[in-house]
C-alpha cells in the first residue's frame, strides 16, 4: 500500500514536471540591473526626456509582471547634458561602480562616437535608440544601434518631398559641429538629392550654439533653390525655418533624425506647416501594442506624443528582457563579464522582434532595420505621410 | 583598492593641480592670463594627434605637445610683455578663442567634430607623479633666482627693472613655462577622456585655473594646489545636491572672495604653518 | 544680397552695441570688468520673454520690465561682487563676477530648464520691401529700439547733471569726491543704466533670433568685451561704432567664408587691436587705467 501511494506521487511529479515546459534560465540576484544615459537636458533634450518616460513605462510594466525571469528590473537613468564628455564618465560609472549588465542609449552620435571605441577596454554593450550617422557602430562589436540611421530615414523621404513640391533645386544648411547633422549636410544630402535629379545650389553651415541664421537665410534667398534642406537637430532647424519665413522665404524644408520630435512642429507652427521630415518611428501606429504605449506615454508626458527615440527605448528595454531571459543569463556577480557577453551575443540574434515600432531586427552592421517613415507638419503636429 | 569613480576624481584632480599650477607660473610675474585653454588645446590636439594619427609613442607625444605648446607660449608672450592689466587679460582671452577657432576648423583633427581615437594613457600612477613634479618645480622656482625676480616683478616692474633684473626674460619664461604645463595637462586630458572638441578648450576652461588660483591663493603656489583640490573635490561632495551644484560652485566663489579676498592660502598661513613643523628653517613669514 | 547682409550686420551690431555700453561704462567708473554682465543681458531676454508670453504680445511692456528688472539686479551685483572688494586686489571681482555670472546661469538652467525657448510668434509681422531689400517690422523695431536707447545714453552723459557726474566720477574718482559727487551713489546709477541697457538688448534678442537659453550670455558677454576694447575702454560712442563694425563683420564673415569663422574675426581684431592700436578705433577718452 505505501508502495502504491509512493508511485501515484512519483507520477504526478513526473507528469507535473514535463507538463511545465522548458526550464526558463534562471535569473538570480536580487534586480536586474541595467544602465541608461540619455540627453535628458541640452540641445538634444527631448530625445532624452522621451527616452526617460518610455523607459520608465517599460519597467513599470515588465515588474507588475513579475520581472525579467522573475526578478525585479532596475534602470539607472542618467542625464548626459548631450555633451560628450559626461557620457563617457557616466557610463564608465555605470559600468564600473553600479556594475550594470548592459547599458541602453546614448542617443547622439557624436555620444555613441565617443563612447564605443572604449566599450572594447570596458566589454559592456551600449545600444542606442536615436543614433543616425551612418557606419558608427563598426566602431566596436559591443557597440548596437536599434534605429535607422539618417541615409534610410532621408531616402524616402526626399522621393516625398520632390514629388510634393516639385523640386529640381535645393540648398542645404547643415550644423558642422554635430556629428550626424555634418554627415547629413555632406554626405547623405547631396547624395540622395542627386539621386532624385534635385541640383544642389550650395551648402551653408552654421554652428549648434548659434542663434543668428541672417546670414546664411540671407544667401539661401540670393540663391532661390526650390526646397531647403536641413541637417539639424529640432530647435535650430525651427530658428532656421522661422529666420527663413521672417526674410519672407516661401521654400519647403526637408530634414530628418533629430529634427523629427513634437518640439519641432510646435515651435515652427505656421511657418513650418507642410515640412517634410524622415523618421524612425510612427506613434499613431493604430497597432495594439503601439497604441497602448501611445496612451500610457501621453499620461506621463502631459499630452506630448513620443518621438521615435522614446518608441525604441521602450522596445530596446523589452528586447534587453528577451536577451536576458533566453541568453542564459545568471546574473551572479561572480558571472558579472560572462553576463554581458551573453547580452551581446543575444543582441546580434536578434530578428524580427515584435516591437512597437514594427518589427525590428539587428543587421550584422550592428545596426537595426525597417522601414522609414515620413513625417509633415500638420497644425503644428508631427503626421504620417503615406509613401 | 580604490573604486574606479573615486580614481576618475583623483586623475581629474591631478589635472586640474597641473592645470591650476599652470597659470601660477605667468600670474606670479605680474601676468595674468585667461588664455590656458589655449594652451591646453594645442597641447591635447598635438599630442593625440602624434599617438593616433601618426602612431609614436606616448612619452614622446607628451613631450613633443608640450614643447609645441611651450612655443606658441613664447610667441604671445612676446606681444604679451607689451601689454599689462586688463589689457593682458584681454589679449589673453582673444588668444584663447582664436586657438579655439582655430581647431574649430581645421579638419585633420576633426574640426568641430572632435577628434577621437587616442589611446588610454592618464593612469592615476602617471597623473600623479606629473602633478607631483610639477608642484616641486613650483616650489623650485619660487624659492630660486627668477622666482624672486618674478616676485619682484609682480610688485613693481619699473622698480624691478631699475634694481637690474631682466623684466623681459623673466615674464618671458614665466609665460613660457606655464604654456608648457598647460600643455601638458592638456594631452593628459586627451588620453583620459580620449575625445577632444574645441569647445571644451574655450573661455570655461581658461576660467578654471583663474578661479582655482584666485580662491586658493594668489600669493604662494600653495594656493594654486590647494584651489584645485577644494574646487574639484567640492562639487563631488556636495553631489547629493545635484542640480544645484555648479551653481553653489559659483557662490562659494564669491563668497570666499569677500570673506578673504587674498584667497585661502596667503604667505602668513604658509608661514604660520612652517613655524609649526618640527625643524623649520630659519625662514621668517614673508 | 550685400546690402540685405549690411543690414543683417547692423541689427546684430546694435544688439552688440548696447552689452558693450554697459561694459564701457562700468569700467570707465570702476576701472572693472564685470564678467556677469552676459548673464544679465540673458536674464533680461527670459524677463521680456515671460512677459510677452503673460499680455500675448506687448513688447513695449517687456522692454520696460526688462529694463527695470536688470537694472535692478545690476544694482545688487555691484552690491555683492563689487563694494565689498573695493580695497581688495584688482582681480578679485574677476573672480566674484565669474561666480555670479555662474550662479545666474544655473538658476535659469534650474528655473526655465536649458532648452531655448521660442518669443511666441504673436508679434504682428509686416514686411516691407525697400528696393532690394526686405525688412520685416521687428528689424525695424529692433533697430529703432537700440538707436534710441543709444541716443538716451548719449544725452544722459552729455545733457544732464547726473551725466556730467558719471564723466567726472570717470575721470578721477578721488576727485570728483572731492568736489562734491556723491560716487556711491554714480557708481549705483552707472550699474542701473548699463544693466539695464544689457536686458534691453536681451529682449531685442529673443525677438530678433526667436530663442533664448540661459547661455546665450556667455557668447554675447566675450562678443561684448571685444566690442568695448575695439570701441576704445570706457568710450561709449566707440562701443557703439565698434558694436556695428563688429556685427557687420561677422555677419560677411559666414556669409562669404564659413560659420565656423565667425569667431575668428572679433579675435583676431582684438589681438590686432591690442597689438596696434590698444587706444581702440576711438580713442580712450579717459586715462588708461592698468
Amino acid at each position: 500500500m505505501r508502495y502504491r501511494w509512493l508511485t501515484v506521487i512519483v507520477v504526478v511529479a513526473l507528469v507535473m514536471g514535463a507538463g511545465a515546459g522548458p526550464a526558463p534560465a534562471k535569473v538570480g540576484g536580487k534586480a536586474v540591473k541595467l544602465g541608461a544615459i540619455y540627453s535628458i537636458t541640452g540641445k538634444g533634450a527631448e530625445w532624452g526626456e522621451h527616452s526617460k518616460i518610455a523607459t520608465e513605462i517599460a519597467v513599470e510594466e515588465i515588474n507588475k509582471a513579475g520581472g525579467v525571469g522573475g526578478v525585479p528590473l532596475e534602470v539607472i537613468v542618467q542625464d548626459t547634458g548631450t555633451e560628450v564628455a559626461p557620457a563617457i564618465s557616466l557610463a564608465r560609472k555605470l559600468i564600473l561602480e553600479d556594475k550594470v549588465l548592459a547599458i541602453m542609449g546614448p542617443c547622439f552620435s557624436s555620444e555613441f562616437e565617443a563612447l564605443a571605441p572604449l566599450l572594447d577596454r570596458l566589454k559592456t554593450m551600449i545600444v542606442s535608440q536615436c543614433s543616425a550617422k551612418p557606419g558608427i557602430s563598426a566602431l566596436s562589436q559591443w557597440a548596437f544601434r536599434n534605429t535607422l540611421t539618417s541615409d534610410k530615414q532621408l531616402a524616402p523621404a526626399v522621393e516625398v518631398w520632390q514629388k510634393r513640391y516639385s523640386v529640381k533645386s535645393a540648398a542645404i544648411i547643415y550644423d558642422s559641429a554635430d556629428a550626424v547633422s555634418a554627415a547629413e549636410g555632406n554626405a547623405v544630402l547631396p547624395a540622395l538629392l542627386k539621386k532624385s535629379g534635385i541640383e544642389v545650389k550650395e551648402s551653408l553651415t552654421y554652428q549648434t550654439k548659434d542663434i543668428d541664421f541672417s546670414a546664411q537665410i540671407t544667401r539661401v534667398k540670393a540663391l532661390n533653390p526650390d526646397g531647403i534642406a536641413l541637417g539639424a537637430c529640432y530647435q535650430q532647424a525651427a530658428n532656421i525655418v522661422r529666420e527663413a519665413r521672417k526674410q519672407g522665404l516661401k521654400q519647403p524644408f526637408l530634414a530628418s533624425a533629430c529634427v523629427g520630435s513634437p518640439e519641432f512642429a510646435k515651435l515652427v507652427a505656421k511657418d513650418g506647416e507642410g515640412s517634410i521630415i524622415g523618421s524612425a518611428g510612427w506613434p499613431d501606429d493604430p497597432k495594439p501594442k503601439t497604441a497602448a504605449f501611445l496612451k500610457k506615454f501621453m499620461e506621463k508626458s502631459g499630452g506630448k506624443k513620443p518621438n521615435y527615440g522614446g518608441m525604441r527605448s521602450y522596445d530596446n528595454i523589452y528586447i534587453t528582457k528577451m536577451v536576458i531571459e533566453t541568453g542564459g543569463v545568471t546574473n551572479e556577480p561572480k558571472d558579472l563579464d560572462a553576463d554581458r557577453d551573453r547580452i551581446r551575443v543575444g543582441w546580434t540574434k536578434v530578428k524580427d522582434f515584435d516591437g512597437i515600432t514594427g518589427l525590428t531586427t539587428i543587421n550584422p552592421e550592428r545596426d537595426g532595420a525597417g522601414k522609414a517613415t515620413v513625417l509633415t507638419v500638420k497644425d503644428g503636429q508631427l503626421v504620417k505621410v503615406d509613401y | 583598492m580604490i573604486g574606479p569613480y573615486l580614481e576618475d576624481v583623483l586623475i581629474q584632480l591631478g589635472i586640474n593641480l597641473i592645470l591650476a599650477l599652470s597659470l601660477y607660473f605667468p600670474l606670479s610675474a605680474g601676468q595674468l592670463s585667461l588664455g590656458q585653454g589655449g594652451f591646453m588645446a594645442i597641447g591635447a590636439y598635438v599630442a593625440s594627434w602624434l599617438t593616433a594619427a601618426v602612431g609614436w609613442p606616448w612619452p614622446i607625444a607628451f613631450a613633443v605637445a608640450a614643447a609645441a605648446a611651450g612655443v606658441v607660449g613664447a610667441l604671445v608672450g612676446l606681444p604679451a610683455l607689451r601689454v599689462r592689466g586688463i589689457y593682458l587679460v584681454l589679449m589673453t582671452m582673444a588668444f584663447g578663442e582664436i586657438v579655439r577657432v582655430f581647431f574649430l576648423n581645421f579638419t585633420p583633427t576633426g574640426a568641430a567634430q572632435g577628434f577621437r581615437g587616442m589611446p588610454f594613457v592618464t593612469s592615476l600612477p602617471l597623473v600623479a607623479v606629473l602633478a607631483l613634479a610639477t608642484a616641486v618645480l613650483a616650489a623650485r622656482t619660487a624659492g630660486s633666482r627668477m622666482g624672486r625676480a618674478f616676485a619682484a616683478i609682480n610688485r613693481d616692474e619699473l622698480a624691478a627693472e631699475v634694481i637690474g633684473v631682466d623684466v623681459t626674460r623673466a615674464k618671458l619664461a614665466s609665460f613660457t613655462v606655464g604654456a608648457v604645463v598647460a600643455g601638458l595637462a592638456g594631452a593628459l586630458w586627451a588620453h583620459y577622456v580620449q575625445f577632444i572638441e574645441p569647445e571644451e578648450f574655450g573661455f570655461a576652461r581658461s576660467v578654471m585655473p583663474f578661479t582655482f588660483v584666485v580662491v586658493g591663493g594668489i600669493e604662494t603656489f600653495w594656493g594654486a594646489i590647494v584651489g584645485a583640490a577644494v574646487l574639484t573635490l567640492l562639487p563631488e561632495w556636495l553631489r547629493f545636491l545635484k542640480e544645484w551644484r555648479l551653481a553653489l560652485y559659483g557662490v562659494a566663489m564669491l563668497a570666499v572672495m569677500i570673506v578673504r579676498p587674498q584667497g585661502l592660502i596667503d604667505h602668513r598661513l604658509v608661514g604660520a604653518v612652517r613655524r609649526w613643523l618640527p625643524g623649520h628653517a630659519k625662514e621668517v613669514a614673508r | 544680397m550685400l546690402l540685405q547682409q549690411l543690414v543683417n550686420g547692423v541689427m546684430l551690431g546694435a544688439v552688440y552695441a548696447l552689452i558693450a555700453i554697459g561694459y564701457t561704462l562700468i569700467f570707465g567708473v570702476l576701472g572693472m570688468l564685470h564678467l556677469a554682465h552676459g548673464e544679465v543681458f540673458m536674464l533680461g531676454a527670459f524677463v521680456g520673454l515671460v512677459v510677452v508670453t503673460v499680455t500675448s504680445g506687448n513688447v513695449m511692456l517687456a522692454l520696460a520690465a526688462a529694463m527695470v528688472a536688470t537694472g535692478l539686479l545690476g544694482v545688487l551685483i555691484e552690491r555683492v561682487a563689487f563694494r565689498p572688494l573695493r580695497g581688495a586686489h584688482h582681480l578679485a571681482p574677476l573672480a566674484t563676477t565669474i561666480g555670479v555670472g555662474i550662479a545666474l546661469q544655473e538658476t535659469a538652467r534650474w528655473y526655465f530648464g536649458p532648452e531655448q525657448k521660442g518669443f511666441p510668434a504673436t508679434i504682428a509681422l509686416t514686411l516691407w520691401e525697400l528696393g532690394p531689400l526686405r525688412v520685416s517690422s521687428v528689424q525695424v523695431f529692433i533697430l529703432a529700439a537700440a538707436l534710441v536707447l543709444m541716443g538716451a545714453v548719449s544725452l544722459f552723459l552729455g545733457r544732464t547733471r547726473a551725466g556730467r557726474a558719471v564723466r567726472a566720477t570717470a575721470e578721477d574718482p578721488t576727485v570728483a569726491g572731492l568736489l562734491g559727487v556723491n560716487v556711491n551713489a554714480v557708481v549705483i546709477l552707472v550699474f542701473f543704466v548699463a544693466s539695464a541697457l544689457a536686458g534691453a538688448a536681451g529682449v531685442l534678442v529673443g525677438l530678433a533670433y526667436n530663442s533664448v537659453h540661459p547661455f546665450i550670455g556667455v557668447q554675447m558677454g566675450i562678443k561684448g568685451l571685444v566690442v568695448m576694447l575695439l570701441g576704445g575702454l570706457g568710450n561709449v560712442p566707440g562701443a557703439m561704432v565698434g558694436g556695428l563694425v563688429l556685427g557687420i563683420l561677422e555677419v560677411l564673415g559666414v556669409a562669404y567664408f564659413a560659420s565656423s569663422y565667425r569667431d575668428a574675426f572679433a579675435f583676431g581684431a582684438v589681438m590686432l587691436m591690442l597689438l596696434l592700436r590698444p587706444e581702440g578705433l576711438l580713442g580712450l577718452r579717459l586715462p588708461r587705467r592698468d
